[in-house]
């Protein structure tokens, strides 16, 4: 065990900041030495990072072929304006 | 977007600007919602924003990049036709402040050799199939839960997770630095993964 030791309720507050590689080397190495003897904090670790990869796969939003039409007439209207030949 | 894309939008180039228009939608919109009552409101933000970006295209001198400087556009749109302060608020203290636990203090032991420990086994999700993990369902349950955030919460776990985005490019948007962002992602993700656990391992009533 590291000179500094972790408690569970402690380690699961420092995830994010782990990730976002954030914490002072004695900290991560607190994390570090913790994770592998506590079957609760790495699983509760690898729901964090679960939940991290379910957020990245939210579906795009299309765009509504009527709302993208209008854009395009705008843009039509702003290039008659702007744009010198 | 590359220089040669603004040229050519400020040319009147109306590919490159319908290509735009299509490649940033679902970020504008996601980030519109957070603002809007309704979906066709959240549309009209957005149509709003892009007028005003096409006002302000000659003047863009491109300090940030064309997809911040847009969404800096919209949140102040949004914001504003909402009644809200339209320029980037300052952060928010009452998302920060108060007690806040990551997971319920009854789940970890006070007393014994082990103060401050699980007292129970967690779920183990190493085993979730991908196809589990992208289905129409919990893939609601993930809108749902990010849809319940508290406000500042919502804006920094939509761009940073759900968009992908840089905590440099979270701070030119929403003007949070990085220690408060962190602090606002911690407490979104925390809450967005018990729900997750909520649906895949129903807390069993007694």
């Amino acid at each position: 065990m590291n000179m500094k030791s972790i408690d569970c309720i402690d380690l699961v507050e420092l995830v994010t900041d782990a990730l976002e590689d954030a914490l002072d080397n004695e900290t991560l190495l607190s994390i570090l030495d913790h994770l592998p003897f506590c079957k609760g904090c790495d699983d509760y670790f690898n729901q964090v990072l679960v939940t991290v990869k379910a957020l990245s796969q939210q579906p795009a939003t299309t765009i509504p072929p009527r709302l993208e039409a209008s854009l395009m007439k705008l843009y039509r209207e702003w290039a008659e304006r702007s744009v010198v030949a | 977007m590359t220089d040669v894309d603004l040229h050519a939008l400020r040319r009147g180039d109306e590919r490159a600007y319908r290509a735009m228009v299509k490649e940033y939608h679902s970020a504008l919109f996601r980030l519109a919602l957070i603002y809007s009552p309704s979906r066709a409101i959240a549309e009209e933000a957005v149509q709003e924003t892009w007028l005003a970006v096409l006002r302000g295209l000659e003047g863009f001198e491109g300090k940030s990049s064309l997809r911040t400087w847009i969404c800096r556009i919209l949140v102040n749109v949004a914001r504003r036709r909402a009644g809200l302060e339209s320029r980037t608020l300052p952060f928010s203290v009452l998302e920060t402040e108060g007690e806040f636990a990551a997971v319920s203090p009854d789940l970890f032991t006070r007393t014994g050799p082990w103060p401050g420990h699980w007292k129970a086994e967690t779920d183990d999700w190493s085993r979730l199939p991908e196809d589990k993990l992208l289905s129409r369902e919990l893939q609601d349950v993930v809108t749902d839960a990010v849809a319940q955030l508290p406000r500042t919460q919502r804006e920094v776990i939509t761009l940073r997770d759900i968009e992908g985005w840089s905590a440099a490019e979270v701070f030119e948007v929403l003007g949070i630095q990085d220690g408060n962002q962190r602090v606002l992602l911690h407490r979104a993700r925390s809450r967005v993964r018990q729900l997750l656990q909520d649906y895949l391992a129903p807390p069993v009533l007694n």
